[in-house]
């Protein structure tokens, strides 16, 4: 007893401390406790596993074996980890030296035999294991592997039936052969003090049973549920062995218990409040399909132009990464496609230096109201003005297209469509959407109907809106382009000439690709295109389209919508045609106004993405013969007989189509341009998606590498003698020096070398660095090893010194102690403490 | 143990997103488990808690600068459910040094016995160490929840310097050298009725405003003043080799054979008086200085000037007796 004790002592109860004298009776009681943790624990969890994977282990197995076997393994395991415990390990001496090569033995011999049993006998415990398995192979071959896989199992299993596969003895050693592994795994993890594993083991099976939807019986489920919390109670109870005897047996005994509270009266009770809530689940499952996973899908894919579910007059896409294959939108159409599908979703109406603005609200209102005219059904009849011109020359069918992607702010619409009363249509011909899933009626144009009188004078009053309204170009900020159109001699006025002329020069100013710079600032966007870089996507051609329309008199949109081919159609067991839209076929195109049939659409993009091959001659002729500047052909031209669409009809779309008047050497290349343009785009998304993975990684590798680095230096540090040790404690300080600015090497007296100690940290007294002076000078120069007390104080010391030093340490310096080795001042008193 | 918790919550919320989603019945089940174990854990943890009572103590009252000392903590558990984990958790304040955030964890008691944990601590400056904010909660068996436990006790230790043998050598050569160089009156003290008025000591008289008289004889007690501003006591080296000359002072003054020792210094406002009448009684009186106050008693009406005139050691170290530096 000290100095100053008191006297009069507490009761004493029979003091169980945490030490060492206990530890040769703990050793076998742990050992004990451990076989029991693996019996219930594996038990349970093979049982498990048979279960939910439909093996009918009573009647196909040999029982005898199945648990004879699983309690052999369980027996192994614990046996085996307990030899690979960290503890073992770290001894001092030629104890700890030995454990450690007989448990390395041990491994060793363990792996050799199993290896030779899958060596000599693999052919027949892989036929026992598909075998026993082949219920639970069957379903998940269903549901993941299609016809082809099952078609496969169904084989194998004939073999295997053949080749006498389908004894108990051999199944049931197919099952514990595969099952050894994993146990085997299961005791190193846990004996690195990983209870957790345990808890994934159950994980496991789990996942099983939600695929098959059986769930194993109460049993086995008890002996799993009391496995993990055996598991994870055990370290609460690790200093006191009485505490843990009884802790383990109350669990047991609660476990049971518990199981049977739930089973027999919480579980009704859940499951009835389960019915209850049928709606609120409804609810919640749609808020997270349709609201919650695409808004993170769009957190990813980001906005703007091609990048998400709103096409907009951005010129860019916005966001971080483009996810151009994530379907946006499925559309889906009544009948077989012939010809591109164009659905717009935004109209352009002005042109900025960064975008296509639309038209300002209510200036349609404003413009009839001044001059007189009426809307009759709030603008409505404008949009279903083309699909009344079409008449009877167009195949009307009716599209429906839903949105995957999260809440769209406009509905996309295609040209010839009949919008009803319970849409709201906007001054510059965007449709409100009203749900997630729409469907329009429309008419392919083919040709060109005459209007009624009504019809007529509804199309005439918009004709002079459309001339007023859309014919605004900005002369003074494209001299370069007006120039040029000046020396092209563009036929004004006429639409389909025009047209030709405007694809052509387009041709020959630009060329297509889809990762290009931004427009420099300062520059304009379809001037740079035209006159510098030369380079360009649809956004590109469409804007210099529509303005190149506009300087030759003919009223001219840009749109922004999505594109499909005819191939990109897959016909349904229903017999309906669907595709899917990905941010790839996110396009954009001019459109003109045609007199007497309204807006039509105009490609003028050569080899863009959205589409198998180039549309443009397509477009280019549908629009000559809406402005009757050419005549309908026969023979894979565009007027359709209504008999011979049936004898045409695709039974479905295999690859890409190959239009009659094209040659196959051209169609080929478009078809490799545009593997070649999906495989370069999205180059910027895919180096930050690999940012996005390796920045974390790298830094939780950081992280644990000074983890390990620690943890090797703290070993090393106990595994040495005494003067190694004084030398391993004074490197570490003189690191933490160098990085708090002490030069590295400091040849110096040893005042000289206490000032400058001193100006690092002046918190040192003298008094600790004579004491260091001293216990170095020994150990470096003395005859005998440091004896435990100078040890001692010299740990003592480091780690003050250290702590402090980290404490004093600027934040961009801290980082650097972790990778000195040195132990962080959270938690090294108390290891400094514990050391010796 | 954030960590469990924090794994716990989130099993909790996927297996409840699960449910919403998934019409499995497995997946009720798991809901339920999660639900009704830790809530018997709780309950059962309730049980412990209310059984269990913590002592906290010391190992010893005071040690010397430099020596260690022990944190005594026990756990009685009085239940006869076994307790897991029990963790003890404070700041720990040791003079001249930055606070230390203390989380010591008792790993298991059993049903109606107790445990304890020691905690080694070491000081390398004279003061108090304390536990501040001591708190033990109990955990229960699957370490999601704790509760506090009931308990008393606390943990102060004294460190008090050590006594400078060579220091103390010094102290006694001048007092030696010193008596040889006084003829007489080197002692002086208060008038009592008998005392000849030639004894009087006239300009301390008229300074203290009552009559001062010279003696011959040594006094039966002597008075040692610590004369050290607040401000000392913060620094640490510093208030160190005072107090240690302090001890050393007062050991040479309490040798055996001479009388008491009256020792005072200043606390705030007012003055604080402990006598010293033996060798043990040292470390005690060392003990009060360093802010032990029960046995200190106040001295609210201190004669500074006549303790100015006994023993004073300044701030500085430098000891005075009678106004003149003695060493």
């Amino acid at each position: 007893m000290r100095h100053g004790d008191k006297s009069g002592g507490t009761v004493n109860l029979g003091t169980i401390s945490p030490g060492a004298e206990e530890h040769g009776i703990s050793r076998h009681a742990g050992l004990i406790f451990d076989i029991l943790l693996f019996c219930i624990s594996g038990v349970g969890m093979a049982g498990a596993f048979l279960e939910t994977l439909l093996v009918d282990w009573r009647s196909e197995f040999d029982q005898t074996l199945l648990w004879g076997g699983l309690l052999a393994f369980c027996v192994v395991s614990a046996l085996w980890s307990a030899g690979c415990r960290k503890d073992d390990y770290t001894k001092h001496g030629k104890n700890g030296k030995s454990r450690r090569l007989w448990a390395v033995w041990r491994t060793m011999a363990l792996i050799c035999a199993y290896g030779a049993a899958l060596f000599l006998y693999g052919e027949t415990i892989v036929r026992g294991f598909i075998w026993s398995f082949r219920n639970g192979l069957e379903l998940f071959g269903e549901y993941y592997g299609g016809e082809g896989a099952l078609q496969y199992g169904e084989e194998l299993l004939q073999r295997i039936a053949e080749g006498g596969g389908d004894t108990a003895q051999v199944r049931t050693l197919g099952f514990l052969a595969v099952l050894f592994p994993v146990f085997m795994l299961t005791g190193f993890i846990y004996a690195r003090g990983k209870w957790q594993v345990f808890l994934i083991e159950n994980v496991l099976w789990f996942a099983a049973a939600c695929v098959t939807d059986v769930f194993p019986g109460i049993p086995f489920v008890t002996l799993c549920v009391t496995g993990i919390i055996l598991a994870a109670s055990a370290r609460e109870f690790r200093d006191s062995r009485a505490a843990w005897v009884q802790a383990s047996a109350g669990i047991v005994v609660l476990c049971f218990l518990g199981i049977l509270f739930i089973e027999r009266l919480a579980l009704p009770v859940i499951n009835e409040q389960y019915e209850r809530g049928a709606e609120l689940r409804h609810e919640f499952y749609l808020t997270v399909n349709y609201k919650w996973l695409p808004g993170l899908q769009k957190l990813f894919n980001g906005s703007g132009f091609g990048a998400g579910v709103d096409v907009t007059g951005a010129f860019g896409r916005q966001g971080r990464v483009s996810g151009i294959m994530t379907d946006v939108y499925r559309v889906t159409l009544d009948a077989a496609p012939r010809r591109t599908l164009y659905l717009r979703g935004f109209v352009g109406a002005g042109y900025s230096r960064r975008r296509w603005e639309p038209e300002d609200e209510g200036t349609l209102e404003r413009y009839y109201r001044d001059n007189g005219f009426s809307l009759y059904e709030g603008g409505r009849e404008l949009i279903n003005m083309s699909f009344a011109a079409a008449g009877d020359n167009g195949r009307t069918s009716t599209v429906t297209i839903e949105e995957l992607l999260g809440k769209g702010k406009y509905s996309l619409l295609p040209y010839g469509a009949f919008v009803t009363e319970a849409y709201t249509v906007h001054s510059g011909g965007a449709v409100d959407r009203i749900d997630g899933s729409y469907s329009f009626r429309y008419r392919e144009m083919f040709g060109v109907e005459e209007l009624t009188e009504q019809w007529e004078h509804i199309e005439e009053q918009y004709r002079q809106y459309a001339y007023d309204s859309f014919l605004d170009y900005p002369e003074e900020r494209l001299p370069q382009l007006t120039l040029t159109l000046k020396e092209a001699g563009l036929p004004v006025g006429d639409v389909y000439g025009c047209a030709a002329a405007i694809i052509e020069l387009l041709e020959e100013k630009g060329t297509y690709r889809l990762d290009v710079a931004a427009t420099p600032v300062g520059k304009d966007f379809v001037e740079y295109f035209l006159f510098d870089s030369h380079e360009g996507y649809c956004a590109h051609f469409a804007s210099a389209a529509v303005l190149m329309f506009r300087y030759c008199g003919i009223p001219a949109r840009y749109a922004t919508g999505y594109s499909v081919s005819a191939a990109g159609f897959s016909r349904t067991p229903e017999n309906v045609y669907t595709a899917g839209l990905t941010g790839a076929q996110a396009h954009a195109w001019a459109e003109v106004y045609v007199d007497g049939v309204g807006w039509v659409p105009v490609e003028t993009t050569p080899g863009a993405a959205a589409f198998a091959g180039d549309n443009r001659a397509e477009m280019l002729r549908r629009l000559g013969i809406l402005t009757g500047s050419i005549e309908p052909t026969v023979g894979g031209s565009i007027v359709i007989d209504d008999d011979e669409e049936e004898e045409e009809e695709p039974e479905e779309s295999v690859g890409l189509p190959l239009l009659p008047y094209e040659d196959e050497e051209e169609s080929e290349e478009m078809e490799e341009n545009e593997t070649q343009i999906r495989q370069t785009g999205g180059l910027k998304g895919i180096i930050f998606r690999v940012l996005l993975i390796a920045v974390p990684a790298a830094a939780v590798f950081f992280v644990l590498l000074g983890r390990v680095r620690r943890l090797l230096w703290n070993k090393r540090l106990e595994r040495v003698g005494g003067q190694e040790k004084v030398f391993l404690f004074y490197r570490n300080m003189r690191s933490a020096l160098c990085v708090m600015g002490c030069p590295r090497k400091l040849a110096l007296t040893g005042e000289a070398f206490w000032e400058r100690l001193h100006k690092v940290l002046s918190s040192l007294s003298r008094e600790e660095y004579e004491a260091l002076c001293d216990i170095l000078e020994q150990s470096s120069f003395g005859n005998r090893a440091p004896s435990g007390e100078e040890l001692e104080t010299l740990a003592r010391l480091h780690d003050n010194m250290v702590s402090r030093l980290y404490l004093n340490a600027p934040f961009y310096k801290k980082p650097a102690f972790a990778g000195l080795r040195c132990v962080l001042p959270a938690s090294f008193r108390t290891y400094s403490l514990k050391r010796f | 143990m954030l960590k469990r918790r924090l794994y716990y919550l989130l099993m909790l919320a996927g297996v409840f997103y699960l449910v919403l989603l998934y019409d499995f019945w497995g997946l009720r089940f798991v809901a339920g488990c999660l639900l009704v174990f830790p809530s018997g854990s709780l309950l059962l943890l309730l049980l412990q808690a209310l059984c269990g009572r913590y002592t906290l103590e010391a190992e010893s009252e005071w040690v010397y600068r430099g020596e260690g000392t022990a944190l005594v903590f026990t756990l009685e558990n009085r239940g006869i459910l076994p307790v897991g984990r029990v963790m003890l958790s404070g700041r720990l304040q040791t003079p001249g040094e930055k606070d230390i955030k203390l989380r010591q964890c008792l790993l298991g008691v059993g049903a109606r016995a107790a445990g304890t944990v020691r905690v080694s601590v070491q000081t390398a400056h004279c003061g108090t160490a304390r536990l501040e904010k001591a708190r033990v909660r109990i955990f229960d068996a699957l370490g999601l929840f704790s509760l506090p436990v009931r308990g008393n006790g606390s943990f102060a230790v004294y460190v008090l310097p050590r006594v400078d043998a060579g220091y103390g050598r010094e102290l006694e050569r001048v007092a030696q050298t010193f008596a040889d160089a006084q003829e007489d009156d080197i002692y002086i003290r208060s008038y009592r009725q008998g005392d000849s008025i030639h004894r009087v000591y006239w300009k301390l008289s008229a300074k203290e405003g009552e009559l001062q008289v010279r003696d011959y004889e040594p006094f039966s007690s002597v008075s040692l003043y610590l004369d050290f501003g607040h401000r000392l006591r913060e620094q640490a080296a510093e208030w160190d080799a005072y107090l240690e000359k302090a001890a050393s002072i007062l050991a040479y003054l309490s040798k055996p054979g001479q009388n008491m020792t009256e020792v005072v210094w200043s606390e705030g406002e007012s003055f604080r008086r402990y006598t010293v009448r033996g060798g043990r009684e040292t470390a005690e009186c060392m003990c009060a200085v360093l802010g032990r106050r029960d046995d200190a008693a106040a001295y609210f009406d201190a004669p500074v000037f006549a303790l100015e005139q006994g023993y004073r050691l300044d701030g500085e170290g430098r000891l005075y007796l009678g106004g003149a530096l003695f060493l």
